[in-house]
């Protein structure tokens, strides 16, 4: 019996992708696209394929492998998009419920959280991430170092993700 | 636990803030750094939080205390210090 391929992965390896598949594909085509969750099924189905074929031998990592894959089908499907409905009204999503509901308890917290913080690091997050400067221009907006910039934001996370981690 | 070096990636990524080049480097480093795609993951649903409209407060309320003092005031505070150090 030939010894079985030691680079070649198992076809089930590629469904441990499926978080990191989704949130790159989440960002490229917007959470709100309803088609995300089909994009990210047709990755892996042809992940799988491509595993199982044999055209995938284990070359680069699993990860690699799936990166490219993503890569090329999200530029394909933006450019169907861009073709066939490019003058069509997006569907509106139904959000999932249970999802919805557990946003908006995290979005409660943070806020919550934002309400404690001593202005000085609000006044960070706020230049930070709603006005979106870059932490040199927040530097000179406050007066501050670069360095301090990114201690303040840090720090004011880790607060945050504390309190949603209860 | 040691820091990954593509770590200080995720915040400009969340904000669309890198270069093209630098996005397509990180976004297949996190295919293979679950560190760096957990810390990012969670850093997600912070930020988009963040970015609503209400949940950090306005800039009169927030950073009208910190506009820096004009020019000519920071220049003279400078001038003041450099003397002070100066006769000391």
């Amino acid at each position: 019996m030939a010894p079985p391929d030691k680079k070649a992965p198992r076809e089930d390896s590629v469904l441990q992708y499926r978080a990191v598949i989704s949130f790159r594909v989440r960002k490229a085509l917007g959470s709100s696209n309803p088609d995300w969750e089909d994009v990210v099924n047709e990755i892996l189905t042809q992940a799988v394929a491509k595993i199982k074929s044999g055209e995938f031998r284990g070359d680069s990592s699993v990860g690699t492998f799936l990166y490219t894959i993503t890569s090329r089908r999200i530029i394909d499907y933006i450019r169907q998009k861009t073709r066939v409905l490019k003058h069509a009204p997006e569907p509106v999503p139904y959000p999932d419920p249970h999802d919805e509901m557990e946003h908006r308890e995290k979005a409660r917290q943070v806020e919550q959280v934002v309400a404690g913080l001593k202005p000085k690091f609000r006044d960070v997050l706020y230049l930070y991430y709603y006005r979106e400067l870059s932490r040199d221009e927040v530097a000179r907006a406050l007066d501050i170092s670069p360095r301090r910039v990114s201690e303040r934001v840090n720090y004011a996370l880790k607060l945050i993700q504390k309190a949603i981690r209860k | 636990m040691k820091k990954c070096k593509y770590e200080h990636y995720i915040d400009d990524y969340l904000l669309d803030k890198l270069k093209p080049d630098d996005q397509a480097e990180f976004e297949e480093h996190y295919f293979i750094c679950p560190h760096c795609f957990a810390k990012m993951d969670q850093q997600s649903e912070i930020v988009q939080i963040l970015r609503k409209e209400g949940v950090l407060p306005t800039p009169g309320e927030a950073c009208a205390r910190h506009r820096p003092a004009p020019w000519w005031r920071r220049l003279l505070a400078r001038l003041r210090r450099g003397r002070q150090s100066s006769i000391k």
